[in-house]
């Protein structure tokens, strides 16, 4: 009995070779695209709540220094101390606030010290200028590219996850004796360095030397302070924001940039500057040294609500248009496959003649539509698969059931409400 | 054993509707070779349709050996179908991707009847027919009159009581009418009940009673 339902299949093959071609290529490119769009539209969707998660509730302040040009230069005397430890109390009080988030995220470029490098990290590769960021520096040929000196609070506050390798660690926040700093790199970088690679570096003009440790998932986005922008951290070398107290030069310069950084906090821009102030006062500085900035605020928080709406524009968007082309395209293919049974009904009409049923005769179209949609989700697989995109082979075999089920009972419905389906007058 | 009562059957035509059968009496006694003849779109082949159960009527009654046919559920139409009645059209209905052998085995898997026994049965008819030597060939390497002999083999494999002919002879040349005449009459005459339509009146004059039929009615 099985061997006649096949022999339906053979049959259509048989006679409409290019006809069954063209649906399983149809199917399979609907089913592509389909479980594509559904696989975008999660991310969106993901992306949405996650901005709403991270940014919601929470609102960007800034801090930023007001030195005028006298205390800029007793800034830089080296027996300064006053000041600079007025400064790292305020730091450290920014930090320890139980109110918000104090996060650094500095951009501090590198000069990569011999070793070439794709234009694409360049500092200014994406002004135009990249040919402006490669230089010397002595006998060096510096290559100057786009850096981030972070603190752990970034990774909280952005959601910043690693792909590979492992993140920093408490101790790797404090600089050590042999001027090793081990960095986390952009998901661009992975096709030209590796986990456990070193290159050296000029670091705010010291020499160091950068250990890979581990790659930034792709397409993450930090805020910066200094355009109002998302930036993907892609093209980006992250290193951690030292910790370095030995009043030397670079950790005044260091000190300096670490209280030009974000506040993050629920409370509103009035508070947090109440609180901001008083902790001014507790490190012995008022707003001439200081300032707390919420004209950014207003501005920076309009950024993220922009995004965070974006992002679910396209989700619902991308929703719409997965589900208006697998409506389309399922009763485009029903209709191709209806025509195709139709024009073979005289092979139903014999088997009825001779003791089928019915239910026999939707068996065959069922197992007809099945095969063929398998073959196209076994050409969907095969591509998923050279493209290593396990996620989506599971996401394709959900969807392969459910349009298969989708189109078997199209085409049974269409099929079923030919009135003249035993009207055997021309068929035989 | 067939008792058609005022049957009557009318079909949607895009004008109008048009009436096929209009209040058909007939009776068919157990190993009968009737002939129906009559012109075209008199509503010969729509009263088999009626008799091989796939054409439900408007009105009326069909009685089979005292069983109201028009009251069975699906599947025992199914089942009288495959057992009961035998088919022969006047194009073969022959599926063109099977064999000899498969085609004239269709009834029997239905059945659902052992492998052997089907086989058996299968040759059993071919030889009987006398075109064993086909067995293994597709309907498109087969002359007209040897499908016809694969169709009636078919009917015989299927060993049903009433065999229902609509022209078997109209697509072939004389000589193989009168062997498919000669064949039909050996049916008759193992004892199996045969209505035959034709527009052929030698044909005709083959069986044991003919009616004429004109208009969906049977002219006396």
């Amino acid at each position: 009995m099985i061997s006649n339902y096949f022999a339906f299949f053979l049959r259509v093959i048989h006679n409409n070779i290019i006809k069954v071609a063209v649906i399983v290529l149809m199917i399979s490119a609907n089913m592509f695209l389909f479980v594509n769009l559904i696989d975008i539209s999660i991310k969106a969707n993901k992306s949405a709540i996650q901005y709403n998660n991270n940014y919601g509730k929470t609102h960007f302040y800034c801090s930023g220094d007001a030195f005028e040009g006298d205390e800029f230069n007793e800034y830089w005397k080296t027996d300064s101390r006053n000041l600079y430890d007025k400064l790292k109390t305020f730091e450290t009080l920014l930090r320890n606030d139980s109110h918000f988030s104090y996060v650094e995220a500095i951009e501090q470029p590198f000069e990569i010290i011999g070793m070439g490098i794709d234009d694409v990290f360049l500092y200014n590769y994406e002004t135009g200028f990249g040919n402006d960021s490669i230089y010397k520096i002595g006998k060096d040929l510096c290559y100057c590219i786009k850096a981030l000196e972070v603190s752990s609070e970034f990774f909280e506050v952005f959601d910043i996850c690693i792909s590979k390798g492992r993140s920093f660690d408490n101790s790797d926040y404090i600089s050590n004796d042999k001027n090793v700093i081990p960095v986390l790199l952009g998901s661009d970088y992975s096709d030209c360095l590796s986990i456990g690679d070193s290159f050296d570096v000029y670091y705010m003009c010291e020499k160091y030397t950068c250990n890979v440790i581990g790659f930034i998932k792709e397409d993450s986005f930090f805020y910066d302070n200094s355009t109002s922008n998302m930036i993907s951290c892609n093209r980006y070398i992250i290193a951690p924001a030292l910790d370095v107290d030995d009043r030397t030069d670079f950790s005044r310069a260091l000190m300096d940039q670490k209280l030009n950084c974000l506040i993050c906090s629920d409370r509103s821009a009035d508070e947090v500057k109440i609180i901001y102030d008083s902790l001014l006062a507790k490190a012995g500085l008022d707003n001439s040294y200081y300032f707390f900035n919420d004209i950014q605020f207003e501005r920076s928080n309009n950024v993220f609500n922009t995004c965070s709406s974006m992002t679910k524009d396209v989700a619902f968007q991308t929703t719409m248009c997965s589900a208006l082309i697998i409506v389309l395209s399922c009763l485009s293919i029903a209709m191709m496959i209806c025509t195709l049974i139709r024009n073979n009904r005289d092979f139903f009409v014999i088997n009825i003649l001779f003791g089928a049923s019915l239910k026999d005769v939707v068996l065959m179209i069922g197992l007809f539509v099945f095969i063929i949609v398998f073959i196209a989700d076994a050409v969907d697989c095969m591509i998923l698969h050279s493209m290593n995109n396990n996620r989506l082979l599971v996401t394709l075999q959900i969807m392969t059931l459910s349009i298969g089920a989708l189109i078997a009972i199209l085409s049974c419905f269409f099929f079923s409400k030919q009135d003249d389906f035993l009207n055997i007058g021309e068929d035989i | 054993m067939i008792k058609l009562k005022n049957i009557r059957v009318s079909y949607d035509k895009e004008v109008g509707e048009s009436e096929a059968l209009c209040g058909v009496n007939l009776e068919i006694d157990k190993g009968e070779f009737l002939t129906i003849t009559g012109k075209s779109g008199c509503g010969k082949t729509t009263l088999l349709k009626v008799l091989c159960a796939i054409k439900k009527p408007d009105s009326g009654e069909y009685f089979y050996n005292g069983t109201n046919i028009l009251s069975l559920k699906e599947k025992e139409l199914c089942r009288f179908r495959n057992k009961s009645i035998g088919f022969i059209a006047q194009h073969f209905a022959l599926i063109d991707k099977m064999t000899v052998y498969d085609n004239v085995e269709l009834p029997l898997k239905y059945r659902r009847i052992r492998h052997a026994e089907r086989r058996e049965r299968v040759f059993d008819a071919l030889k009987v027919i006398g075109i064993e030597q086909a067995v293994n060939k597709f309907p498109h390497q087969l002359s007209g009159g040897e499908k016809q002999r694969c169709a009636i083999a078919r009917v015989l494999a299927q060993d049903a009581d009433v065999i229902l002919a609509d022209e078997p002879t109209g697509s072939l040349d004389e000589k193989n009418t009168r062997n498919i005449v000669t064949v039909m009459k050996r049916l008759n005459s193992s004892g199996r009940t045969i209505v035959l339509v034709t527009h052929d009146k030698d044909v005709a004059m083959a069986g044991t009673r003919n009616i004429n039929m004109r208009d969906g009615r049977i002219m006396i």
